[in-house]
């Protein structure tokens, strides 16, 4: 019994020992380079961003040995990797990881909104074509949405959920005239949210709200990637099973991707956020010196201090 | 004994030691994981209530005469309060972890009862209650005062007030309760189909069968089953019970009897191994004993060795419930991710490890709620453990 004690606490002493990391930071070592997957739309964003589109879909052209993770991995990765680099959505910037100037603008809303932070990405949505929805109901109420998108009231929903809102005009209860599908009884009516996951928490948020102005009509969300949003709606799969009456993309519509006239829009700006260790002693990188970092050619710290 | 040979049992028997600490290290780091994260958010709240936030939208008329009671006693400094409106608000973070303003008070001469619903005008018991979240107090003339700026800015934009446009209003959603009724659910449909096929196909291997080519090629199929990655299963519900379903339900998607037939074609192999290893430790002599007193094959498997092996085949079934509870890449496909609160068998939703999958790709990701459904499921797949545990100990004393 001793041993099997005293074998246990070795195995914890071992184990716990191994966690902690007291060294200060030695701006010699080695970046290392945390990116999102390929079909993620913060990639997207970013590269566009840092003006290195090319790679937004091509890991071919990254640096050697650069790490590939979703955005839970790349804050906590970087929470505790002394020498990472990565980034993430304004709205998951937390402060136990330190978040760059951009071009020497602070990463915080009002410098999104005064136009001055360069690095952000559009929030789109897209809907079926008008002459595709099974009912002329769900296609009143899915054009209801969007209208309230517009609205002061969809904007306060965006701004609560930590995204940037586009100006606004008018209150829903100004066009709400417009929209008479609002004042009927549509609880028997699902409306199907899909797209990037990204904007999950917005459109939740958005269509918990707008549901009971509009008959109480159920909406039902599955995000699954911004690629998703067009291909459901009007692509390939919107007849199929997983067909969505809005989606939507956290990255610019692509050339394949335009939908039929007046079914597409934004609804809202994201900034992204370059993010390092709390230790790292740079505070501001321009978008060339980001590119050079994910392209290879600066490989240590020293070489942008 | 030679030293030397001293020396290698000790060896040996200090890697058992030190394997055995290091499988119970992992297993305790786990569990104190999921219990530091998610301990906090755990309440009988987060079972009972809708994942969907019920949001209401007030209106006001002309304001005639304000509230005129001074500031509570009671009230912590977290609260902030409006004389003016007779209003307690509090900062407080929802399960998602984000900022939400919670009314902590709400006094009786409040001029907020006199709001009506905007969206039904019929709705005569309509108010804010005590623990509902304002999301937002909207104005014409300037901008609305939202959550997310805190209840201390809310408070004052209400002092500087004498009339709004709208507030909004809702509960605290987030809760998991649909979530948890389709794992019920899932669970009883697909035990129903799975188990009565699997135990039935272990007794024809291991009792009627004879030791041909075709039954020895079944076995080997069942075996190579159990090592297919369960995201291919995923695709084959998509691909065959999806459309399947729809087309004999009155389901028009994908929904829990499609989820359901996926997971138990996943239990198969598991549920007819293990029976068959329960079958197998029968001892032969109760077979020979009723085959001597005149029973037929039959009646001798059914009567007596069923019997003797039922311990074996309600352990298949717990294995299987904590198969069907942690399963999520082929539930993905099979049910679908969307969570909902009104669950039909015939709709989709989701289970509650499909639901900690939803959380975890959320961005940013909700560590806190993923660990308290995690220890939601640790302590299902615990009671169900006893339960069984429970029944065939009693099982046990009857045939004794």
């Amino acid at each position: 019994m001793k041993k099997i004690l005293l074998v246990f606490l070795l195995a914890l002493v071992l184990s716990v020992s191994a966690c902690t990391n007291d060294d200060a930071w030695d701006s010699s070592k080695n970046i290392t380079v945390y990116t999102r997957d390929t079909s993620s739309g913060t990639r997207a964003g970013f590269m566009e961003g840092i003006d290195f589109s090319d790679a937004a879909e091509n890991d071919g052209l990254l640096v050697d040995g650069f790490l590939i993770k979703d955005n839970t991995g790349i804050l906590s990765s970087i929470e505790v990797d002394q020498y990472g680099i990565g980034y993430i959505s304004l709205a998951s910037l937390n402060d136990k990881v330190k978040g760059l100037q951009f071009e020497g603008v602070d990463p915080t809303k009002q410098n999104v909104v005064n136009n001055t932070y360069g690095l952000k990405r559009p929030f789109n949505y897209i809907i079926r074509s008008l002459d595709d929805f099974a009912n002329d109901t769900e296609r009143d109420i899915t054009l209801a949405f969007v209208a309230f998108l517009n609205t002061s009231d969809g904007a306060d929903i965006i701004t609560n959920e930590g995204a940037i809102s586009l100006s606004s005009n008018g209150t829903w209860d100004d066009i709400k005239d417009q929209h008479p599908v609002c004042s009927l009884d549509n609880s028997s009516i699902t409306i199907k949210f899909g797209g990037s996951d990204s904007i999950e928490k917005i459109a939740l948020a958005l269509t918990e709200s707008f549901a009971p102005k509009c008959g109480n009509f159920v909406p039902e969300h599955e995000h699954t990637g911004s690629s998703d949003g067009f291909k459901r709606t009007q692509g390939s799969e919107k007849d199929g099973d997983n067909y969505k009456h809005v989606g939507f993309a956290s990255r610019p519509f692509k050339d394949s991707e335009v939908g039929s006239e007046g079914t597409q829009g934004q609804l809202a700006w994201d900034a992204i956020v370059v993010i390092v260790h709390k230790e790292n002693l740079v505070n501001n990188l321009t978008a060339e010196e980001i590119k050079k970092i994910y392209r290879g050619d600066f490989l240590t710290w020293d070489e942008l201090l | 004994m030679s030293n030397k040979r001293k020396r290698i049992d000790n060896l040996l028997k200090g890697i058992t030691y030190f394997s055995a600490s290091i499988a119970a290290i992992i297993l305790l780091f786990i569990i104190i994981f999921v219990f530091k994260n998610g301990f906090g958010l755990l309440n009988i709240d987060l079972i009972t209530n809708d994942y969907h936030a019920k949001f209401y939208n007030g209106g006001i008329e002309e304001v005639t005469e304000f509230s005129k009671t001074q500031r509570p006693s009671h009230l912590s400094d977290e609260d902030y309060y409006s004389e003016k409106w007779g209003i307690a608000l509090r900062d407080d973070l929802d399960r998602e972890g984000k900022a939400m303003v919670i009314v902590s008070y709400i006094s009786e001469d409040s001029p907020l009862y006199q709001i009506y619903d905007k969206n039904n005008d019929d709705n005569d018991e309509f108010m804010i209650e005590k623990g509902n979240l304002i999301s937002s107090i909207k104005f014409e003339d300037k901008a609305s005062a939202l959550s997310v700026y805190g209840a201390q800015h809310m408070i004052q934009i209400l002092n500087e007030s004498n009339q709004f446009r709208e507030i909004v209003f809702s509960s605290l959603g987030g809760g998991i309760r649909g979530s948890l009724i389709t794992t019920l659910y899932i669970i009883g449909i697909t035990l129903a189909i799975a188990l009565p096929i699997g135990i039935f196909s272990a007794i024809y291997l291991n009792e009627l069968s004879r030791k041909n080519k075709i039954n020895q090629m079944i076995r080997s199929m069942i075996e190579t089953l159990t090592g297919v990655p369960s995201i291919i299963y995923g695709l084959m519900g998509l691909a065959v019970f999806v459309p399947l379903t729809v087309k004999y339900t009155p389901a028009t998607s994908a929904n829990l009897i499609s989820g359901s037939l996926t997971l138990a074609v996943i239990l198969l192999p598991v549920i007819i191994k293990a029976t068959e290893e329960s079958l197998k430790v029968v001892p032969d002599d109760y077979r020979q004993a009723s085959l001597a007193l005149g029973a037929n094959r039959t009646q001798t498997t059914f009567k007596a060795v069923l019997p003797s092996a039922l311990p074996g085949i309600l352990t298949a079934t717990i294995l299987s419930i904590g198969r069907i509870i942690g399963e999520s890449a082929a539930l993905i496909f099979a049910i679908g991710t969307a969570v909902k609160d009104n669950i039909t068998i015939f709709g989709r939703s989701t289970t509650l490890s499909v639901h900690i999958w939803s959380l975890m790709t959320d961005e940013p990701a909700n560590i806190e709620l993923a660990s308290t459904i995690a220890l939601i499921i640790l302590v299902i797949v615990l009671l169900l453990n006893l339960i069984v545990k429970l029944i065939s100990h009693q099982y046990l004393k009857k045939l004794a």
